[in-house]
């Protein structure tokens, strides 16, 4: 009898329960497409594979971006960010992240044990990564697109330009037929690939190479660090904003008889904002110069022509090289820049090839978008001989830019472009990273290596000039 | 005496006049609480101002003082998300930033909260007031009844939401849309009914609805010293009414019918903030032009749907039974923001779109009730309120599902000093269903783009390959639960 009490409880709830709904589909990670992977290596640069999950994952691009580790982020930041990506605790080293380039091999094999991986196949002498499209060579490191037959990695080029990016011993092998003058000034889309092979004999250090010289100690492939710092006036909101540029060059400086001549590949260039006035300021928005701005900065030379003995505390300077960006002057030196008053001027090129005027920067933060620019600029370098490996020294220089355009247009605007009074934030130093007559493997990675990963290292950015640093020992 | 009375409360009414939707299913007033809203032909009370206020007539004159407490165990639970789906911190890097969406999400990491379940068990307490009054004119009555949360002096307390991944960059969590997460604000109504026939009578009140205009202005001397700025400040609040229009057709003494129409109707907030900023121009060529940046702030509280709704009642001896069937215009549905369920930052297709919009209901509601002695009624009453929400498998989290209200009451009359009163106590309960909603991956915003590139080298980003997401929802959640409830009040007839 008194279960008969519960019947109306119990159908009560069988109603409720019955009346519950279930909707979609239960979701499976399976089926959300990520990218799967084994081994860092395979999620290219500044990632790694999560070993759990077997997807590409990324928790930092520096160290800031680690605080999320710390049980409060009032806490000091005790973690570092790792070359792929992981927050590690400062002071140690992240053992599984490998960064391997340029793997020799005679057979496929040397490849799979090399990469743990059957994307890898042997050609012409090094693993290349297997690919179906350009995107997916961006993992084997700047300047690969992929083959269309072969469907493996490789350097493409069509000028010489674009191999100098993996050394000064690379140069660019068109197909046959291809003028290679008319190809360097070919129109986007209609010029001729070729590829980036090693030259015979290694580096071009030119005809006049003397021993016995004092010019000759100087010669070969060195890194350069060089930071030129502008006020820009009749910024928006800011109305003033110092910017340092802080460039990362790979230089080959080879002799001219008596005199050196540096010619620069350029591999980098980080706009990095500062206020030293101002302790409380904050960076509103900053600009960043992508990869491909930089990948069609044409060789810069400059040349020293008086050359001292190579010896600890020599003294040096070079002529000033001039260049204009994103535009074709007559009279480089003297021509008014075209504006953004007329979009039109015939003078306007597309030199980062990119479809779009001037050369193309990206700003971030409260202001957002592309802004399109043709530059002036000079630099004069005075060099101080540290030792046969090490120079460093103050910068003489001046830049005039034109905003032609933006997208969204709220970001044209005219600026003003002057000097840093400082001096001491315009600076270089140089490290040396090959001799003559040493076969050379240099390239604008290593440049960045010892810029970004070697802590204290000589070329690693300071914001301003001491001329009392010493070089770290062993590089 | 009685005249000031009632004038005053009338004051008191529309000078505190806002309104909340909970009462739309629990009852303005105890008598209406005891069958769950769904007096329509019989068994006034100054709670009819809202359920068929054509019922008024009925009423004598009288002040009564309402309580109620709503006892809420409501959660949304949340399923587990995979990792992989969290927004990595690169995203600062890639172009993202520079596409033409306006929306862009935060790094996961770098969320003011972290996602979480939704529990609804705060209990909730409201004073309530009625009045009615006739002037003593025949065949006509005057009412009003106004509800506040016994958290007063705190008159109202509003917050918003979004209903979709943006609501991860606020609260991060999920909001129950249309029952048990109401705005704790006062609520009132007031209205007239007249006889126009012996059986015959009308009845139109009105919720009093506000619209606030503010205006806020702006100038930031230091885009950089982010706190310090100058404002100036316009409001404005204009009354608006939701009408309520309601008839009662008696034809024989054991049938009686009824009709009551309900327009459509929620508390609006235009914000609009115009800033100004320190040497920041149009892009003109030719003239200076100080750029003002407009913003406009849109925001819809506590939306109630257009309602049409017939019912009929039987009298039998002492037993009396009624039965409505009210039809709910959810389509028109404004979110807290003002949209339409199915309008998003980034639209989607037409054809998916149909998918969410919120569908019609028609809500079946009865009671009944026994008069047992002179002075003694007991009530029983039930209701079924079907969910207007489409499953919501896509990118938008309206949390909802059918419900089911149960009611019990006790009327009791009784004299003190030769003054009549009666005193009513009612118990709720609703059972809302619980409903498991699994998310359609394919639905859902990819907030970073599977073909997202670093700005700095134009490489793909193989972290952004497979679906990144910070909506709250995905992949799915969970949600149910019972809301109790119980009121009584006392009634002087004047």
């Amino acid at each position: 009898m008194k279960s008969v009490k519960f019947i109306p409880v119990i159908l009560l709830s069988i109603f409720i329960l019955s009346c519950e709904k279930k909707e979609g589909v239960e979701v499976y990670e399976d089926a959300l497409g990520y990218y799967e992977c084994s081994y860092d290596m395979e999620c290219g640069s500044g990632r790694y594979c999560d070993e759990e999950k077997h997807i590409c994952t990324i928790d930092c691009v520096t160290s800031k971006d680690c605080v999320f580790k710390l049980s409060s982020p009032d806490e000091e930041n005790t973690y570092d960010c790792s070359p792929c990506g992981r927050c590690i605790p400062k002071g140690t080293k992240d053992e599984r992240c490998v960064v391997i380039k340029d793997i020799r091999c005679s057979a496929d094999e040397d490849c799979y044990e090399a990469y743990k991986s059957t994307n890898y196949k042997c050609r012409k002498g090094y693993c290349a990564q297997v690919c179906q499209e350009d995107g997916d060579c961006k993992k084997s490191g700047r300047g690969f697109y992929c083959h269309q037959t072969e469907k493996l990695c490789y350097r493409r080029c069509f000028r010489d330009l674009d191999c100098y990016l993996h050394g000064w011993q690379y140069e660019c092998i068109l197909p046959e037929g291809v003028n290679k003058e008319e190809n360097e000034k070919a129109k986007v889309g209609e010029e001729k690939y070729g590829e980036c092979e090693l030259r015979a004999g290694g580096v071009d250090y030119g005809r006049d190479t003397n021993p016995s010289k004092p010019s000759y100690k100087y010669t070969g492939i060195w890194g350069f660090m060089m930071n030129t710092a502008v006020r820009t006036l009749h910024v928006p909101l800011v109305n003033s904003q110092d910017t340092v540029s802080n460039n990362y060059i790979l230089v080959k400086i080879v002799q001219k008889g008596e005199q050196l001549v540096f010619y620069e590949k350029w591999c980098s260039i980080d706009l990095r904002n500062f206020n030293d006035e101002n302790p409380n300021w904050q960076d509103l928005a900053r600009m960043i110069t992508p990869e491909q701005y930089s990948d069609n900065i044409p060789i810069n030379t400059h040349r020293v022509l008086v050359v001292p003995e190579m010896v600890p505390g020599a003294k040096m300077e070079t002529d000033i090289m001039l260049e204009v960006r994103g535009a074709i002057l007559e009279n480089p030196a003297t021509d008014p820049l075209p504006t953004h008053y007329n979009i039109n001027d015939p003078r306007i090129i597309d030199q980062d090839r990119d479809g779009k005027p001037g050369m193309t920067t990206f700003m971030l933060g409260v202001l957002t978008g592309e802004v399109y620019n043709v530059q002036r600029w000079w630099v004069k370098y005075y060099i101080n001989v540290v030792d046969a490996r090490h120079w460093q020294g103050l910068l003489d220089h001046g830049s005039e830019q034109n905003i032609i355009d933006a997208n969204p247009k709220s970001l044209i605007y005219d600026t003003e472009c002057i000097k840093h009074p400082n001096q001491n934030h315009s600076y270089f130093r140089a490290l040396k990273l090959c001799e003559p007559d040493q076969p050379c493997a240099a390239s604008c990675a290593d440049v960045l290596y010892h810029a970004k990963k070697v802590k204290g290292g000589w070329l690693e950015f300071e914001w301003l000039y001491d001329e009392n640093k010493k070089p770290l020992e062993n590089e | 005496m009685k005249r000031y009375i009632f004038i005053f409360s009338l004051m008191l009414l529309f000078s505190l006049n806002v309104y909340a939707n909970q009462f739309a299913f629990q009852g303005y007033d105890t008598a209406s609480q005891q069958v769950l809203n769904s007096n329509i032909v019989y068994g006034g009370s100054v709670g009819s101002l809202y359920g068929n206020p054509a019922l008024l007539t009925g009423l004598k004159n009288q002040l009564s003082v309402n309580l109620i407490l709503n006892i809420p165990s409501l959660k949304i639970k949340l399923m587990n998300k995979p990792s992989q789906s969290n927004v990595p911190i690169s995203i600062y890097d890639s172009n993202v930033g520079n596409t033409k969406n306006n929306y862009k999400t935060l790094p996961t990491v770098e969320l003011m909260n972290k996602r979480g379940d939704t529990t609804v068990d705060e209990p909730v307490s409201f004073i309530g007031i009625g009045i009615a009054y006739n002037f003593n004119i025949p065949r006509l009555q005057l009412a009003g009844i106004i509800q506040l949360p016994i958290s007063f002096p705190e008159a109202a307390v509003l917050a918003t939401h979004y209903n979709d991944e943006r609501e991860a960059i606020f609260s991060n969590r999920l909001y129950f849309t249309r029952f048990g997460q109401w705005e704790k604000v006062a609520a009132g109504l007031l209205g007239v009914s007249y006889d126009v026939l012996p059986n015959l009578s009308l009845g139109l009140s009105a919720q009093i609805t506000i619209t606030t205009k503010t205006h806020l202005a702006i100038y930031i001397p230091d885009a950089s010293v982010q706190d310090y700025s100058l404002a100036n400040a316009d409001a404005s609040i204009s009354t608006g009414i939701r009408p309520i229009a309601g008839v009662v057709y008696r034809p024989y003494e054991w049938l009686s019918v009824g009709a009551v129409f309900r327009d459509e109707s929620c508390v609006k907030v235009d914000g609009n903030g115009e800033l100004l900023l320190w040497n920041y121009h149009e892009a003109d060529p030719y003239k200076t032009i100080p750029k003002r940046t407009s913003q406009k702030f849109p925001l819809a509280i506590s939306y109630e749907p257009r309602e049409y709704e017939v019912g009929f009642g039987l009298r039998f001896s002492r037993v009396t039974t009624q039965l409505a069937i009210m039809y709910q215009e959810w389509p028109l549905y404004r979110d807290q923001h003002n949209r339409h369920p199915f309008v998003l930052d980034s639209p989607m297709d037409k054809e998916t779109e149909k998918k969410f919009h919120f569908n019609s209901t028609f809500n079946f509601l009865s009671n009944v009730e026994w008069m047992y002695g002179n002075e003694k009624s007991f009530m029983l009453g039930a209701a079924y309120y079907p969910t207007p929400v489409p499953p919501q498998i896509g990118r938008t989290n309206y949390v909802d599902n059918d419900i089911l209200g149960l009611s019990f009451g006790h009327r009791y009359d009784f004299r003190v000093f030769d003054r009549r009163f009666t005193l009513n106590g009612a118990a709720q309960l609703f059972f809302m269903f619980k409903r498991i909603v699994y998310k359609d991956p394919k639905l859902i915003l990819d907030e970073f783009p599977d073909d997202s590139t670093t700005l700095l080298s134009n490489s793909p980003m193989l972290e952004a390959k497979g679906l990144q997401t910070n909506n709250p929802g995905f992949p799915g959640y969970e949600a149910g639960g019972v809301l109790f409830s119980i009121g009584a009040n006392l009634i002087y007839y004047f």
